[in-house]
């Protein structure tokens, strides 16, 4: 091989990934160089994966980064030489971003988009996708922009791959001072961590119409609903929250109050109980996409004009269902945060959160709020148990859509849930599943509380509040645990049946226990498998998940010592 | 040593009288001259007979004798104390690398020396042998020169008629000598060959089971270091041509690790097994079965050589003969000391270790078949017995990591050829006469039988980790040094999932293990080239996957037997004639084992039934 730096730690791939060998003495350097146009795939030990695709360039570009520099990047930390395609995919993309301008015409009343030569015009003008949604062609290379299509044009923009650049600015939210406490309803300290302030800020951009849309990534545990809430304070104007779960809001609600000087009455919740609006107001995207039958409207729809609303926050962007995609489309005008610890959707449209709610402005690798101790450390443990030799029949000969549960279903389970119990006597325990009947069983085992969806919302708030106050030892949870639960002191996560091989199950699972724990202790998360059943397979899908997410991860089989 | 014996010749003459019986006058009376005083010789022959034989009684012998010069004394020696009482002149010449001085031979004008008396016919008399016993020293017996060190040049000398001077000028080109330790390499490359194989990629020929063009470009690409020569410099007629990417299919094809299915070769059982066995034991196998191996003739590959097909064929020799002498002859090199090759030739002709290319000579020529013919005086040892030496001992034994070699270009290193008609323009007879020395390695000492174990050379370790294996199942390549033939074993058990990432999958490593594959050998390469013990999550992975195709095995076929009802299945399954024999498949099918089939059908029939064939 002709060009080989082995002190470097970058191997630039052909087919855009970049690995990072941790190990190497210029590891962070090159890590923190190529953070901003590269998105981390998987982080497993030794070696992490990014991938530079289109959006991760556009994103780049769109806080301010050349695509030379970017270049240069890769050149200066890699390996090898740098594959000469990707350069010129980095270049050739790159290049693309901000061709295409949007913003407010002379007068300031309407919205033109202005384009960087006359053969991209003709292009636009002649696509199938973005002609409809210009207006009148004002000059050679500006066309007016139609009432209400803002968001459309820019999907239209990315889908054909000239991403717009926005820069048409916002419209002013109804004011609302807040203020973030710097000791909290109990009265302890709060502040800000670094990282932060550092999201709001760079989503912020000093009030810039370069800012003020855009998506935050950090890890579960990290604090997101700070960042929100460090936004608002500096944005000033009402907001509304959109949240995935009735829990979640709940959450959200609890840490205004706590760490905002925001009063009880400002934040209004739009929920299925109460259907209020107010400066700060909590709604979840369940609520919001119900509508009577397949073809009606969405009825809820009116709430995102219901106020002047200055900023729109979307929890874990990457769950927006599909018609709120939609409705955002409308909404370009508005101030858009979305938060998220991962911008892969399983469903593909990263595009539309590019183009919607806006770039990613911010991303920290969890690995290193680990170090710093913002988020616990967890060791993750599978453990594999025989079952007996007459459920072992009774699974061969079950049809194949039966088999997991039967092996989900294991009585050892029980078992081996109450020796772990023993074994972590005096820890903050969960332990979750799939099936009730099993989490029944479970419970009366344990003696926890059981949670599950039929469980009223106000029961379960009693039940997490003692929890956290602790006198509640332990809970069993069903599905309901794997969202925004917030269980600070939760250090023990048993997960006894999981949904096939979910692997954002198991990360929703594993963000229960990574709160960081006053003493410092790491998390331990112990995932329950029948041996020699389809469950070994499923789980293998989520240990590659967890794996890829760097942690430490072993598998012990149960009665083997 | 003459292949044939001339039958008509005498193999021994009993007294010396009787010798002196076969000479003219005329000789005799020379020879009289020549053991006397030179005084008053008689003229009879029976006169001159006894003459002679009186200066030959008691110590008078002794004092003849003592007359020879040392190297004739040598003669002497070498049939006094020799098998046979025949002077063998070959054999003395590589000894001594000269031949005793006889006289003067000139058409019918004979002169001999006083060497004369005591061989007739290149015999010695068996009384005068007995007799020299007593008093002629024993020869010393013709050692190898070892050298612990070997030049790091070679002077090439070159002779070239100077225009100014009217003369012959001389002059010498020096040509740096390469020395390659080949047991390492060696021990890569059979992993590396047996690694193709296994991929189904190495195609040979199906008549002459060699690799062609394209087999021998992906050889060469593997091998570690390449092949002896890099020859893509050179022009077209100065290529050398492949050595160890030709050798390595052959060897592998002999060693009976892979056979030819179609046209590509697989491996056979041994192959599979070699992938996970100790590699000397593997090499000390195809060495021991090249031996007699019938795949190619080596002197095939002296490609200068004409003349192998059809006549000529017939009159070379067995290729297992002259295998077993070389083999021999290496047997007597002290491992780890430097010997050069011309030196091991000379000791093989010395010691009788020799052995001939063919019976027939005239049959093979260079260049042109009527002029260029090897047949008498037209070739020696150096051209036949010597080309095909070289050829064995650098394209195979040296290929396998027997020998460590050091050699130069061929180009000029061997002139011995150019005197023979039309091979001046030739740059030279074989690829293989570059090979100047070679040395015994502990791996050819192992092989050879020359040492009990195996003492492997010290592994080179290497400072940084050429692999990373990750937790959750990839393999990235994060050197510079990942051999093709490791990225190769990788691609049989992993998918390639980017240029420098394979992954573990349960499908691909299943496939792997059905294929026959060994999942020891991917661990044992893992942990090699990563420097770590695997991660557990990867520990298990393989585990469960060895654990899932060790959990059925085929135990061989079955007839499936349909029944006309379920009722006759179960009387079928059940009856204690038929039942040993057959297995409830179903309601109304019957599986029976094929090695079964002839007495399940006896049963049957005693049953009241038959089944149709």
């Amino acid at each position: 091989m002709s060009d080989y730096f082995p002190e470097n730690p970058l191997i630039v791939q052909s087919d855009q990934t970049v690995l990072l060998e941790v190990h190497s003495p210029r590891a962070e350097a090159a890590r923190d160089a190529i953070a901003p146009f590269a998105e981390l795939i998987k982080s497993p030990e030794h070696v992490h994966t990014y991938r530079i695709t289109p959006l991760s360039i556009w994103n780049a570009r769109a806080t301010g980064l050349s695509t030379e520099a970017m270049v240069a990047t890769l050149r200066e930390y890699a390996k090898y030489s740098v594959p000469e395609g990707v350069a010129q995919e980095i270049e050739a993309l790159g290049r693309r971003y901000g061709l295409a301008v949007i913003e407010r015409d002379e007068a300031g009343l309407g919205l033109v988009l202005r384009v960087a030569d006359p053969p991209l015009a003709e292009l636009l003008a002649r696509d199938r996708k973005v002609a409809p949604l210009l207006g009148e062609r004002l000059a050679e290379r500006v066309f007016r922009v139609r009432l209400g299509v803002r968001g459309l044009l820019k999907q239209a923009l990315v889908a054909i791959g000239y991403p717009a650049d926005d820069l048409a600015g916002y419209n002013e939210g109804q004011e609302l001072p807040l203020r973030l406490r710097e000791r909290s309803g109990g009265g302890e300290p709060f502040t800000v961590r670094d990282y932060q302030r550092a999201a709001a800020a760079a989503f912020h951009q000093d009030g810039r119409t370069q800012g003020g849309s855009g998506v935050i990534v950090l890890p579960c545990g990290a604090g997101k609903t700070i960042v929100g809430m460090a936004v608002m304070a500096l944005i000033q104007e009402n907001t509304l929250i959109l949240t995935t779960s009735q829990t979640s809001m709940e959450q959200w609600r609890r840490e205004l109050l706590d760490k905002t000087d925001l009063p009880a009455d400002a934040v209004a919740e739009y929920s299925s109980q109460r259907k209020n609006t107010g400066p700060v107001t909590l709604a979840t995207y369940q609520m919001l996409t119900y509508r009577p039958s397949q073809d009606a409207e969405f009825v809820h729809f009116g709430l995102f004009h219901a106020r002047s609303w200055g900023l729109i926050i979307y929890d874990e962007v990457h769950l927006l269902p599909a018609p709120v995609f939609r409705i955002t489309a409308e909404l370009q005008s508005r101030r858009r945060l979305g938060l998220t610890a991962t911008l892969i959707r399983e469903d593909g449209l990263e595009k539309d959160v590019f183009a919607l709610i806006g770039p990613k402005r911010y991303d920290v690798p969890w690995r290193e709020l680990e170090g710093q101790g913002w988020i616990a450390a967890a060791d993750c443990t599978e453990i594999r148990i025989a079952q007996t030799p007459e459920r072992d029949m009774e699974y061969a000969l079950a049809p194949r859509r039966n088999q997991f549960r039967i092996a989900a279903e294991n009585p050892r389970k029980r078992a081996v849930v109450v020796d772990l119990l023993k074994q972590e006597a005096g820890h903050r325990i969960l332990v979750i599943g799939e099936y009730i009947d099993q989490l029944q069983d479970l419970a009366a085992d344990t003696g926890f509380p059981l949670l599950t969806g039929k469980t009223p919302q106000l029961e379960r708030e009693r039940l997490y509040q003692g929890f956290r106050e602790r006198t509640v030892p332990g809970l069993v949870l069903s599905r309901v645990g794997n969202f925004a639960v917030d269980l600070p002191d939760a250090d023990v996560l048993v997960q006894v049946s999981g949904r096939y091989g979910s692997r954002q199950e198991e990360a929703q699972r594993l963000g229960r226990v990574l709160r960081p724990k006053k003493d410092g202790r790491r998390a331990r998360f112990y995932t329950l498998v029948s041996l020699r059943t389809c469950e070994e397979d499923f789980a293998r899908h989520r240990q590659l998940f967890l794996t890829e997410q760097g942690y430490s991860y072993r598998i012990e089989t149960w009665g083997k010592g | 040593m003459a292949y044939y014996i001339i039958q008509n010749e005498p193999q021994s003459i009993p007294t010396l009288v009787d010798a002196l019986q076969s000479w003219t006058v005329d000789i005799l009376k020379k020879l009289a001259a020549l053991v006397g005083d030179g005084k008053n010789l008689p003229t009879r022959k029976a006169d001159l007979i006894e003459y002679i034989r009186r200066y030959t009684e008691g110590e008078r012998l002794q004092t003849l004798w003592s007359r020879l010069d040392p190297v004739q004394q040598a003669a002497v020696a070498e049939v006094v104390h020799g098998p046979d009482a025949r002077f063998n002149a070959g054999r003395f010449e590589a000894k001594y690398g000269q031949s005793p001085n006889w006289g003067e031979n000139r058409f019918y004008n004979s002169n001999p020396s006083l060497l004369g008396v005591f061989f007739h016919g290149g015999i010695m008399p068996d009384d005068l042998r007995r007799r020299c016993r007593s008093f002629v020293p024993k020869p010393e017996p013709a050692r190898l020169s070892l050298q612990e060190e070997i030049p790091g040049e070679w002077a090439l000398t070159y002779k070239e008629w100077d225009q100014e001077t009217r003369q012959q000028k001389v002059y010498q080109n020096r040509v740096p000598i390469v020395r390659c330790p080949t047991e390492r390499g060696a021990m890569h490359d059979l992993k590396a060959v047996l690694r193709l194989i296994d991929a189904g990629k190495l195609a040979v020929s199906d008549k002459t089971h060699q690799p062609g063009a394209a087999a021998l470009r992906t050889l060469s690409g593997l091998l570690l270091g390449g092949d002896f020569y890099d020859d893509s410099e050179y022009d077209q007629y100065d290529k050398i041509g492949p050595i160890k990417p030709f050798a390595w299919p052959l060897l592998v094809q002999a060693g009976g690790l892979a056979a030819l299915s179609g046209k590509t070769l697989q491996l056979s059982k041994t192959g599979q097994k070699a992938l996970g066995e100790p590699v000397e034991k593997t090499i000390a196998q195809i060495w021991r079965r090249w031996q007699k191996t019938t795949l190619i003739d080596e002197l095939r590959r002296i490609d200068c050589i004409k003349g192998q097909n059809g006549k000529g064929k017939r009159g070379l020799t067995a290729v297992a003969g002259r295998r077993a002498a070389i083999h021999q002859a290496l047997q007597h090199c002290p491992p780890g000391r430097w010997i050069a090759v011309n030196d091991l030739f000379r000791q093989m002709r010395a010691t009788g270790a020799d052995f001939e290319v063919t019976r027939d000579p005239w049959n093979l020529y260079i260049c042109e078949p009527g002029y260029g013919n090897l047949g008498e005086n037209h070739h020696d040892w150096k051209i036949l017995q010597a080309r095909y030496a070289l050829c064995l001992l650098f394209e195979y034994a040296a290929t396998l990591g027997l020998l460590d070699v050091a050699y130069i270009p061929p180009h000029d290193a061997r002139l011995d050829y150019r005197d023979n008609w039309g091979a001046d323009d030739l740059p030279f007879l074989s690829r293989y006469d570059g090979l100047l020395y070679f040395r015994i390695n502990p791996l050819g000492a192992y092989c050879l039988g020359l040492a009990d174990r195996y003492q492997p050379v010290a592994p080179e370790v290497s400072a940084t980790p050429v692999l990373r294996v990750l937790p959750n199942l990839e393999i990235v390549a994060i050197g510079a040094s990942l051999e093709p033939a490791d990225a190769m074993l990788l691609d049989g058990y992993a998918s390639k999932t980017s240029d420098a990432v394979w992954k573990l999958d349960q499908a691909r490593l299943l496939e792997a293990l059905e294929e026959g594959h060994d999942i020891a050998v991917l661990a044992e390469l893992l942990v090699s080239l990563s420097g770590q013990p695997l991660p557990e999550t990867v520990e298990r992975f393989l585990e469960d996957m060895t654990r899932r195709a060790r959990s059925l095995t085929t135990t061989g076929t079955a007839r499936l037997v349909e029944c006309a009802d379920a009722v006759l299945a179960t009387l079928i399954a059940n009856d204690s004639r038929t039942k040993p024999f057959c297995l409830l498949a179903g309601e109304r099918h019957l599986a029976v084992a094929i090695e079964s089939e002839a007495r399940f059908r006896g049963a049957l029939r005693k049953l009241g039934y038959s089944l149709p064939k």
